[in-house]
């Protein structure tokens, strides 16, 4: 019963903390190659390839119904990473069908000019880029009015936002409603509004602990060379992992962000200086790596091979499914 | 030796929109007798170049659509039965020898090896169209002119043109037009407003880009100016784009809805 309530409760919350129309979805598989051509003819760089991205965690602000249910942590986010421009797999944001793919082809249309957003001018960039698109594509104009005003429905009221973004929410709302509208307020390190879904954004997604950490190194501005022998090329499987602000969850602490100390290996320079030799044949033992973002992780270069969310294996649904050979 | 052109023009000529000096190079190959091969894609104005050139030199036109079943016979003649007797019947390039005219060769690599042959002594400086069937010898006139063009990209290497071939002709490169000459050719071939002409010529240059990639061809000017005529003949824009443009360069559904979009963005969804 208490299970039952539970999901009953874990639905009902979570329906109501997102916007979210699954019967005007719109999967990118339908519309890729499509996509393609669109963004070719447009001009985009023809060594692209579009595809399809996982949700990535963004630490943009959340309601507070949102924080209740736990929802909204994570977005799929439109962004360019080596030879692809990723789109989300599934676009479901907006009540019509017609507006969810018109939203594809909006986000082809700016990433078709080549540029990736620049992290630290990321709401004058996208401005940037929605002014040529809108002078160069004329026909796009009355779609990004339809889109826009559906967007700015999916902002939140200026007036319910701590004070600190309000000022940033304002000008990304007036940004949207008109690109052509005078702003010079930009993002801070810790000021993240809500994703805007008509933008593009910078690669790799920019979280407030990498923002921070990138700020340290930049400060310290100095190489930190690896004593001791050589790391080779040896790739590993590894995760990116964030410092995430544990301020904005309704839950102070979640279990499952313990790690094991198989998993977790916390590199703190300062205090194991002598020990590369040791860390080095752990680091050989482990299958996994985790690579924090804090500053302790600033300091170790080890040459690793990131896969990306996208290139997760397949996991099988679809066919005849037989039990696993023994 | 020098010609001059012996017909008065009394009608306005064929309009052509001159891109670089190839009217001038064209005439003066005509005054000294030198075959012209016009290269370039389809729909460039190709043709529309020669028909201009021929009224304005004043020379009779025979135009020939090379194919692959395009024989020597086709081009020289042929006996046929008639009246219970057999007669010689001229081909288009005997034709255009005995009357001194312009015989152009359109697509000429599509033709047979042995009609090919057949133009040799015509693009030498002995000028003669031998008949084998009649043992008749003809000497090409100097207003005779022998024009053949080809498509580049059309090119395979069975089907290829052969480089000795190729070095009996003076050539000549086509290119579809700049956008601004095109939106003019196409506001006056199609009797429409510049301003259209101007988003038409754009979005031809965008789809270009797309040719060798999703496309095989790239969108002539000729389609621009049949979609400019639908267009002006009160079908919807986006329709007339449809049927004028998309259609004709893809057969894939999803390469035609792409292109679709990118003419609505070009040119509004109507």
């Amino acid at each position: 019963m208490e299970e039952w309530v539970g999901v009953k409760w874990h639905h009902y919350i979570t329906n109501k903390s997102s916007i979210r129309y699954r019967e005007a979805a719109v999967k990118l598989t339908d519309l890729d190659k499509r996509l393609a051509v669109f963004f070719r003819a447009l001009g985009g760089d023809p060594g692209l390839s579009i595809a399809e991205t996982s949700d990535y965690i963004h630490d943009g602000h959340r309601t507070f119904l949102q924080k209740m249910a736990g929802s909204g942590i994570k977005q799929a986010l439109p962004h360019f990473h080596n030879e692809f421009f990723f789109l989300p797999h599934q676009i479901d944001c907006f009540p019509s069908k017609k507006a969810n793919e018109a939203l594809y082809y909006w986000l082809t249309a700016l990433a078709s000019l080549n540029h990736t957003p620049h992290k630290n001018h990321w709401i004058k960039h996208n401005q940037y880029l929605s002014q040529q698109i809108l002078s160069q594509w004329p026909g796009l104009r009355a779609r990004y009015k339809t889109l826009s005003s559906l967007q700015l429905q999916h902002r939140p009221k200026i007036s319910s936002l701590p004070k600190k973004l309000q000022t940033v929410e304002h000008a990304l709302q007036s940004v949207i409603a008109d690109p052509w509208c005078v702003n010079e307020v930009e993002v801070g390190i810790d000021v993240q509004p809500l994703p805007v879904l008509l933008w593009l954004y910078p690669s790799p997604i920019n979280t407030v602990a990498q923002r921070r950490n990138q700020q340290d190194q930049n400060e310290q501005n100095q190489e930190q060379k690896l004593a001791g022998k050589n790391l080779g090329q040896k790739k590993y499987k590894a995760e990116q992992m964030d410092d995430r602000d544990q301020g904005d969850g309704l839950i102070a602490f979640r279990l499952e962000s313990l790690f094991s100390w198989s998993e977790f290996l916390n590199l703190d320079r300062s205090e194991e200086d002598t020990e590369d030799e040791d860390l080095q044949s752990v680091a050989d033992d482990l299958d996994k790596i985790t690579v924090s973002s804090g500053k302790t992780a600033s300091k170790i270069k080890l040459d690793l091979d990131l896969p990306s969310a996208e290139y997760d294996d397949v996991i099988l649904t679809k066919g005849i499914l037989l039990p696993e050979w023994n | 030796m020098s010609i001059t052109s012996s017909v008065e023009q009394t009608t306005p000529l064929s309009y052509y929109q001159q891109q670089n000096n190839e009217v001038v190079l064209f005439e003066t190959a005509w005054r000294n007798q030198l075959p012209v091969l016009l290269k370039g894609p389809t729909g460039c104005g190709k043709t529309r170049f020669v028909q201009h050139m021929a009224e304005k030199l004043g020379r009779k036109l025979y135009t020939v659509a090379c194919h692959e079943d395009l024989t020597a016979s086709d081009l020289i003649g042929r006996h046929l039965i008639g009246d219970g007797e057999t007669y010689w019947q001229d081909g288009p390039l005997t034709r255009a020898v005995r009357e001194g005219a312009i015989c152009y060769l359109d697509e000429v690599v599509e033709a047979r090896k042995d009609s090919i042959v057949v133009m040799h002594p015509l693009t030498d400086d002995r000028r003669i169209l031998p008949i084998d069937r009649t043992g008749e010898l003809l000497h090409a006139p100097p207003e005779f002119m022998l024009v053949v063009s080809y498509n580049p990209g059309y090119q395979n290497l069975l089907k290829g043109m052969k480089p000795s071939t190729k070095q009996r002709f003076m050539s000549m490169s086509f290119d579809y037009p700049s956008k601004e000459l095109e939106a003019e050719i196409v506001a006056k071939e199609a009797g429409v407003d510049l301003k259209l002409a101007r988003l038409l010529a754009r979005l031809a240059s965008h789809i270009r880009q797309l040719k060798d990639h999703d496309l095989e061809e790239s969108a002539s000017t000729r389609l621009l100016v049949y979609a400019a005529t639908l267009i002006k003949s009160g079908i919807p824009v986006s329709e007339a784009c449809r049927a004028a443009i998309a259609e004709p360069l893809s057969d894939d559904i999803e390469v035609v809805e792409a292109l679709m979009q990118v003419m609505n963005a070009q040119l509004g969804d109507d």
